[in-house]
């Protein structure tokens, strides 16, 4: 009897888990920065997230040298004398959805949520808050977020020369197509 | 009770699996991303100081080289230390693609034009190929007119050839170093001279903050100059980088701005306090919206 329950628990628990679990290897993360004199933009199509619904944690890692610019000497610029990627390879967040929404992933439905945590970035870590929207249309799961880093947080210098080229505010778009996890314990 | 114990218990055993497996899925994940691992900027700038560093223009990329070498700084304040004298060399460089770049550029020391193509066969990677290895093949032709009339220079006279071989390695963040085997082939030279002149450049840069850095070019000539007159150049310099900017300073015994010229017609010596100053100014234009 009680191996017949701890048996229907376990089954239980990895079938909820399975389905509370979401996973995007493909993340689309999209920075801009815009200035009067210069704007500039680039993409990293390769972001790793995971969310957890039920507890409502949510995990994104980024590979610095991934993000594309559209001119190779402002790419390596980026990588060299900012963000300084062979010393610190990847970009973190790790935060928690607030007031965890009961999600039905069967269900076509919009959600938004505030989602709190950190930022891990050039060797820095600060505070972070954004709104985020998770959407559920015909069994695809999106979400996006859309918030400003501030490069003094993370110890990013702007040389004096180039201060009217780059914002010292960075806008980030995040969008990730989540899968929903195979269980796999 | 029993059941209920197995229960709990079987429970916090899940639920301190997932917890893991939440940690753990991440890091996996991590695992199983290749990112580019290409290491980049082991030099500022695609010339150490006179010669080709493993630096590659990235694709679309032109660099607009404007050199200055000036007069000898032993001349005194009545030269403003050689600055009265400059002779210069106006370049554009293209890169085709991140490992091809071709260039052409015209120098006012007898009227040189030269022209070069490079090509990186190897690229040094973080936790991977050691060292970047980097081909160059470059042709010259100078284009004053004889000084005796009734000895005319042939095509063939005023030309000449060069191939190299660069094997650079990045060996932190602060410091590269690269070793180039060179051959130059000239077509006119002294009697007294070789047409074919083997040399070994050795190319060093240090970091001395994010934009600053300090650089040795050196050319030891193995063979084929008259060493009575010929000496090897050797000039040390700082590298500012300011975005699209590359300013090189330097000073070396050295005025050639070609690898025929530098490396065969350097004939002051560091020794008998002959240098001069002179700079590198490259400006990087993007070609590709």
């Amino acid at each position: 009897m009680k191996k017949i329950v701890i048996a229907i628990l376990l089954m239980l628990a990895i079938q909820s888990q399975a389905q509370e679990r979401l996973l995007c290897r493909n993340a689309s993360v999209k920075f801009f920065s815009k200035m009067p004199l210069e704007n500039i933009e680039a993409v990293n199509n390769q972001g790793l997230s995971v969310i957890d619904l039920k507890t409502g944690n949510i995990e994104f890692s980024v590979l610095l040298k991934g993000f594309i610019f559209p001119n190779a000497l402002m790419q390596e610029h980026f990588n060299e004398n900012y963000v300084e990627s062979s010393k610190y390879p990847r970009g973190y967040f790790k935060g928690s959805i607030q007031l965890v929404p009961t999600i039905d992933l069967t269900k076509n439905a919009n959600y938004q949520f505030n989602v709190k945590g950190t930022m891990q970035l050039h060797g820095k870590t600060a505070e972070m808050a954004t709104v985020a929207q998770l959407q559920v249309k015909d069994g695809i799961i999106s979400g996006d977020s859309n918030f400003d880093l501030l490069l003094e947080d993370y110890a990013i210098q702007i040389p004096k020369l180039v201060k009217d080229k780059i914002a010292k505010s960075i806008h980030i778009n995040v969008k990730a197509i989540y899968q929903i996890q195979k269980p796999n314990l | 009770m029993m059941q209920k114990i197995f229960t709990t218990v079987g429970l916090m055993i899940l639920f301190t699996c997932s917890v893991i497996a939440q940690d753990n899925l991440l890091k996996e994940l991590e695992k199983d991303q290749k990112g580019n691992n290409k290491v980049t900027g082991a030099f500022k700038s695609s010339r150490v100081i006179n010669g080709h560093s493993m630096e590659m223009l990235g694709a679309g990329m032109l660099d607009f080289r404007i050199l200055h070498r000036f007069g000898p700084v032993k001349q005194g304040i009545g030269d403003l230390f050689g600055l009265d004298q400059a002779s210069m060399r106006m370049g554009f460089d293209f890169g085709l693609s991140n490992d091809l770049t071709i260039g052409f550029g015209r120098t006012t020391f007898k009227k040189e034009y030269d022209a070069f193509i490079k090509y990186r066969l190897i690229h040094q990677e973080q936790a991977g190929t050691p060292v970047s290895l980097v081909a160059v093949a470059g042709t010259s032709i100078f284009t004053y007119k004889s000084p005796d009339p009734l000895k005319p220079l042939t095509f063939n006279d005023r030309t000449g050839y060069y191939a190299q071989l660069i094997i650079g390695r990045k060996f932190n963040e602060a410091f590269s170093l690269q070793l180039s085997p060179t051959l130059v082939y000239r077509n006119m030279i002294d009697p007294a001279d070789k047409k074919t002149i083997y040399a070994l450049g050795i190319g060093a840069r240090h970091k001395i903050s994010k934009r600053v850095a300090l650089v040795v070019d050196y050319s030891l000539v193995a063979n084929g100059l008259p060493m009575s007159v010929g000496t090897n150049p050797l000039s040390i310099g700082v590298d500012i980088e300011t975005g699209g900017h590359v300013f090189q300073l330097h000073f070396s015994n050295s005025t050639g701005m070609n690898e025929r010229s530098f490396i065969t017609e350097t004939t002051n010596s560091w020794s008998k306090g002959e240098f001069q100053f002179g700079f590198n100014l490259s400006r990087i234009f993007s070609l590709k919206k």
